[in-house]
């Protein structure tokens, strides 16, 4: 399974890394920010994109909406990783169509586990 | 006559109705009005301000009349405010409860002064007077006070005014302190989900013999640790900031000193980087009287910030002089710059520039710049984002030098 990584934070870069090599079957790019990932997600067309939310820059709801107005990347889910306890924003994320939201802090151990279930499990 | 009086009162009424609420504005139509007292020669709005009592409106051509300024005790209109009651003085010349010297200054033969009340005291007087004896009379005690009406209902909308005002910036404070807190939590999330993700991993990147795996999550660990303990200093130097009591500790100190030890302290984030520090200084010595720790602070937040948004192999530079008795340190950085949109949150809490989260260099925690000018200002210093420079971001900071600061003490002690 092919996942582009979003994340400004370079010691969560390396931990999502390691924690999706570890448990198998994933592919991972990552990306420092929003700008970045939609050429990323565009050329190497992977199966989810798994972003932060708050990110210097274009953030993760701006990546959402820019990766939905292109044909190419439309069809891509994504899942937010994020700290956010806020519920009106969390309610915001899913009805702009992101595909479902992971929790900061992760359980690093189960994380490929939640992520493949949410890339394969609603359509 | 008294038609014309009404009429003038009227039109008053209806200006200060249309106009927009400022109190000088209803203070100026009234005393500019001359229908509604046309045998006054000129008309003013007097207003106390200490034990003196000071025009705030007036209708009168003379310069010296325009600036002047009356005792409390010993003139009618101070009477009028200490007893409540409208007064008329038929001739200054006989009237002994008037302040004779002024009344002659500006040819002033009679008056009828009007108390204005706001808030169960009286705050000033509306006066009208005459270069003729005799000429105000019980019609005219009626107008001023109709008068006085319109400037005391003007003056419990301006206290409304105000405390709509008050409202609003307490309501203000409210949100910018959640909205303090929910940035706080954030900010500690983040190093947390660094180290909740780190330590399991390293747990078993360890138990399968993966050591360089497993200190690598460790040394994440560690740095997760470290930026948290950041946060929680910086945090603490904030409510103390807001607090107002930031501990000082002031000593003799030179300024080289200070920016050498910091200059260490950076070294091995800035060899990361392959940066380089160029430091420039005058041959005498800059010496301060200063709190050592908490300029240090504020210069590392400043050369931090520098060694972050440098290029890899960039030259930082800091220069010290001496200027108009000044202690001038500036500092330079070869990066993107501050974005002129970004410089009016410059100083503010949790203010950031994309770019933030360099690899290789600690991250910042978003309180350091101002953390920095609060120090700074605590030390009778400034700082200020030099917007002219273009090659970078320059940072100027100010302290005042030991003889300098030594001459505002006794300035301050006399």
């Amino acid at each position: 399974m092919k996942i582009v990584y979003v994340d400004d934070d370079e010691d969560l870069r390396d931990i999502v890394e390691l924690a999706l090599l570890s448990h198998g079957g994933f592919e991972l790019q990552c990306s420092t920010d929003g700008a970045s990932a939609l050429a990323l997600v565009e050329q190497w067309q992977p199966d989810a994109v798994l972003s932060d939310v708050h990110m210097a820059g274009m953030d993760g709801m701006a990546l959402l909406a820019e990766l939905q107005s292109n044909p190419a990347t439309a069809r891509i889910p994504l899942i937010f990783l994020t700290a956010t306890t806020d519920r009106q924003k969390r309610a915001g994320m899913l009805a702009l169509g992101a595909r479902g939201i992971i929790d900061k802090p992760f359980d690093p151990r189960r994380l490929g586990e939640h992520l493949a279930e949410m890339v394969s499990g609603a359509s | 006559m008294q038609n014309d009086q009404l009429s003038g009162l009227l039109c008053i009424q209806q200006s200060v109705l249309a106009s927009s609420g400022v109190l000088q504005q209803t203070y100026d139509i009234i005393v500019e009005n001359h229908a509604v007292m046309p045998q006054a020669t000129g008309a003013a709005i007097e207003l106390i301000e200490g034990n003196m009592l000071r025009y705030a409106a007036v209708r009168d051509s003379r310069p010296e009349v325009k600036s002047m300024q009356l005792p409390l005790v010993g003139s009618l209109s101070g009477r009028a405010i200490l007893t409540g009651a409208t007064l008329i003085c038929n001739d200054s010349e006989t009237d002994d409860r008037v302040d004779l010297e002024a009344c002659r200054r500006v040819g002033l033969r009679s008056m009828i002064v009007t108390p204005i009340p706001y808030r169960g005291a009286n705050i000033g007087v509306l006066k009208f007077y005459s270069s003729e004896p005799g000429v105000f009379g019980d019609f005219d005690e009626l107008v001023t006070q109709l008068l006085v009406g319109i400037i005391a209902a003007g003056l419990s909308q301006i206290s409304e005014t105000e405390a709509l005002a008050m409202k609003g910036k307490l309501l203000e404070a409210v949100q910018l302190k959640q909205e303090f807190v929910s940035m706080v939590s954030h900010e500690l999330k983040s190093p947390i989900a660094a180290l909740l993700g780190a330590l399991p991993l390293a747990e078993d990147a360890l138990a399968s013999g993966e050591t360089a795996t497993g200190q690598r999550l460790l040394a994440i660990a560690m740095r997760n640790a470290e930026r948290m303990k950041r946060l929680v200093d910086d945090l603490m130097d904030v409510h103390a900031i807001d607090e107002g009591h930031l501990s000082l500790d002031l000593k003799n100190v030179e300024l080289s000193e200070i920016v050498s030890t910091v200059l260490a302290d950076l070294e091995p984030t800035a060899r990361s980087k392959q940066l380089r520090f160029a430091v420039t200084q005058p041959q005498e010595p800059i010496r301060l009287n200063t709190d050592p720790n908490r300029l240090s602070q504020a210069i590392v937040n400043i050369v931090a910030n520098a060694i972050r948004f440098s290029p890899i192999g960039g030259i930082i530079s800091i220069n010290m002089e001496l200027s108009a008795n000044q202690a001038v340190i500036r500092i330079d950085d070869q990066g993107p710059g501050i974005p002129e949109e970004f410089r009016d949150k410059l100083f503010t809490r949790f203010s950031r520039v994309a770019g933030d989260h360099a690899p290789g260099t600690p991250q910042g925690t978003g309180l350091g710049l101002f953390i920095s000018q609060n120090i700074l200002h605590e030390l009778s210093g400034g700082i200020q984002l030099d917007s002219q420079y273009k090659s970078g971001a320059r940072f100027i900071i100010r302290l005042p030098t030991e003889q300098h600061q030594a001459g505002r003490g006794s300035e301050r002690g006399g």
